[in-house]
């Protein structure tokens, strides 16, 4: 429709004949090999499941799609990431939060940015193919939003550092080989200073990983205790003391594609949904869609599904053209989550008694996507985020 | 890059001459003033043809500027974010009718004959507009069909209540015969959509605007009001309201194939982040939000009567709800 198609025009959903065969190739992968069945909620079954779908990834060259050829990964343009995260997701593959998540998303791409070569060859290769799950040791009793507050502390003895103090809600630390740690190393001027990025092998005597039930009923978490745990200080990631600029270099997560397959299988779930109104009836024998209060819900949960979509879009386009990512991923991040829970209620809610059913994958996701506006900054820091860095609002107390 | 939600340096240069051109200030006096006769800025709306608004999305070989949906929604926003009231809707997208049916007015809308919308009113047979004063031509829009009519003789424009938006002049119109010169489609029908939700997200994203200038500068309890959490989340949604709205719009702009579906969702999305944003700015306001002299309640109004428009909730619900979900890539 727009004659602006040329290479390097923007405002444009084109996609050259490259991208395209690139889409096909990737969408007949995905729908042979992609698993059918559904993940299991926990133990020993899911973390075979998600090493199984990892290493299946892994052997067809798809693992790391973004990350550096030279690490193992694809090295996808961006294009190429929205293509397949989005087909990814159409294809049904799981999108769930599974045990090779913070490996992939998070450790691997910090180690990429800010670990010397001899870390990087160790455990890169590890995470792509499965073989080393790793967990998030950041947040503490004390320290949940406030990040900057950890007080988990560490002191230099020889060429270690030895650990004590306690994380929490450290997600399937009882299942991991590895831990990406935040520790306090010294109190500087501010509190941001004298946090250290460390590797915590998680079978290093002194380290227990207590697990957590949910209110899903399953044990996704952990409290882990740290009792002189004595770590070499070549595991150390930058500089001891450095700790809060290594954990911030990642934090823009894969320049806002991160969630796309969770956003694009929100349409999906919106479809089925619809599908489900359009078939369920009540007393009356008529279908469910023909009620206001019902197409309402679910025409708006439509609508911003595809609103969600095409602000992720706008954040990727952004970050393709800036080298810092910039905070509007906050709001994507806001209307996200809310709406896959508003999502996952109406997935109950249209059931009626049926819809109770405990086990069933409406219950759990219904609860287990309370976390949605909880993990990775609550709504409510969110927001705080929007206002002093989209608006430039003052700083709030 | 494609798949690309942010304007290139072109597109970038229209949105500028939109805001050189559209004065908010002055439309807003004007808006407040509720005088009588036409409602367009007659001044601004030469400039706009000059600057070939209406021929944006036509093809050169016909006497537009060839470019696409996506810049028309760039101005319709512009449009909206500064309540610049006037038949720019209805224009454009006679232009692009009159353009499909070889119709002899092409040139004539092109060079800015004012162009007014008539709507089915069920079950009157009549139509409805919000361009009584201040249209030489006639687009009867419907889901699946237009018509694009001369002037109408006066007698069939019969004027109804003032609308709360001070920018429509409601009428009845009573056409004489059926119309004959229907092009069947839903292209039509489906722009008009687009832009007119693209006129709410400007107005959603104008609100936030308001919102942030008020609240960084009112001070009580001697600080800025916009440092207190509960304003700050307040504002924090309002911003998430309006990208959600501009950045859907435009994604529905540039997607060519079952584009009415997506249509329907950004006007939904749109006039929801428009209405609540305007009642938000308000809130924020203060006292001074209650007053006819603060803008915040133009755009309340401006609002309301966009999301009517052309059509009523329950249409609007079953348009979004149609077959399953499209794909924008």
């Amino acid at each position: 429709m727009s004659n602006s198609a040329e290479p390097g025009a923007l405002l444009d959903l084109t996609l050259t004949a490259g991208e395209r065969a690139f889409r096909d190739e990737v969408a007949t992968w995905l729908a042979e090999n992609a698993p059918r069945e559904r993940r299991p909620y926990d133990g020993r079954a899911m973390v075979e499941f998600d090493r199984a779908w990892q290493r299946r990834q892994f052997d067809a060259g798809w693992a790391g799609i973004s990350w550096p050829a030279e690490y193992g990964g694809r090295g996808l343009s961006l294009v190429q990431q929205v293509i397949w995260y989005s087909e990814y997701a159409r294809a049904g593959a799981p999108t769930e939060t599974g045990v090779c998540f913070v490996g992939n998303a998070h450790a691997g791409p910090t180690l990429i940015a800010c670990a010397d070569e001899q870390l990087k060859q160790r455990h890169l290769p590890a995470i792509l193919s499965g073989e080393e799950i790793w967990c998030q040791g950041f947040s503490e009793p004390g320290a949940g939003s406030d990040l900057a507050g950890l007080s988990t502390r560490a002191a230099v003895d020889g060429d270690h550092l030895v650990v004590n103090g306690q994380k929490i809600w450290t997600s399937y630390a009882h299942h991991a080989q590895q831990q990406e740690l935040l520790v306090r190393t010294s109190t500087g001027a501010r509190r941001q200073d004298g946090i250290t990025w460390v590797v915590c092998p998680m079978d290093t005597p002194g380290i227990e990983a207590r697990p957590i039930t949910t209110i899903t009923g399953h044990d996704d978490f952990c409290a882990v205790f740290y009792d002189d745990v004595r770590i070499p200080l070549s595991n150390v990631v930058g500089t001891i003391d450095d700790g809060w600029r290594v954990a911030m270099s990642t934090l823009s997560f894969e320049r806002g594609t991160g969630f796309l397959p969770e956003q694009v299988e929100l349409v999906a779930r919106v479809d089925e949904l619809v599908e489900l109104a359009r078939t369920r009836t009540d007393r009356a024998g008529r279908t469910l869609i023909c009620d206001a209060g019902w197409a309402e819900r679910l025409a708006t949960a439509r609508a911003e599904a595809h609103a969600v979509l095409a602000m992720t879009l706008a954040v990727v386009s952004r970050n393709a053209r800036s080298t810092l990512p910039g905070p509007e991923a906050s709001m994507v991040r806001l209307l996200f989550s809310q709406l896959q829970q508003r999502v996952s209620a109406l997935a109950v809610d249209l059931r009626g008694l049926e819809g109770l059913q405990e086990g069933s994958p409406w219950v759990h996701d219904y609860l287990y996507l309370f976390a949605t506006t909880i993990a990775a900054g609550t709504k409510d820091v969110q927001r705080s985020i929007v206002a002093e860095r989209v608006l430039g609002l003052p700083r709030g107390r | 890059m494609p798949l690309d939600l942010l304007p290139d340096d072109l597109q970038r240069a229209i949105i500028d001459a939109a805001t050189d051109l559209l004065d908010p200030v002055a439309a807003a006096a004007s808006l407040r003033t509720r005088a009588d006769g036409p409602v367009r800025d007659l001044g601004v709306w030469d400039k706009a043809t000059a600057q070939g608004w209406f021929g944006l999305a036509i093809p050169e070989d016909a006497g537009g500027l060839g470019l696409g949906t996506g810049e028309l929604a760039l101005i319709h926003h512009a449009l909206g974010r500064t309540l610049t009231p006037g038949p720019y809707l209805g224009t454009t997208v006679a232009a692009t009718v009159a353009h499909a049916t070889g119709s002899p007015l092409l040139a004539e809308v092109m060079a800015g004959l004012p162009v007014g919308i008539l709507t089915t009113d069920e079950p009157s047979g009549s139509f409805r507009t919000v361009d009584r004063e201040d249209a030489g031509a006639w687009l009867v829009l419907s889901p699946d069909r237009a018509a694009l009519l001369g002037a109408l003789p006066a007698g069939a424009i019969a004027a109804t209540p003032d609308s709360m938006d001070p920018g429509a002049r409601p009428a009845l119109v009573t056409l004489d015969s059926d119309v004959e010169c229907y092009v069947e489609g839903t292209r039509p029908w489906t722009l008009a959509i687009l832009l007119v939700a693209a006129q709410l997200a400007g107005i959603a994203q104008a609100a936030v605007a308001g919102s942030v200038a008020h609240t960084s500068v009112r001070e009580q309890f001697g600080r800025p009001i916009g440092g207190f959490q509960m304003v700050q989340q307040r504002c924090a949604d309002m911003a998430t309201r309006a990208d959600a709205a501009t950045q859907l719009c435009l994604l529905a702009a540039l997607t060519d194939a079952d584009a009415a579906q997506l249509a329907a969702s950004a006007l939904l999305v749109a006039a929801d982040a428009a209405v609540t944003n305007a009642r938000d700015d308000i809130q924020n306001h203060g006292g001074m939000g209650f007053t006819w002299e603060v803008d915040s309640h133009l755009r309340l109004r401006r609002a309301h009567g966009l999301r009517a428009l052309l059509c009523d909730p329950t249409d609007l619900r079953h348009a979004v709800l149609a077959g399953t979900s499209a794909r924008a890539w």
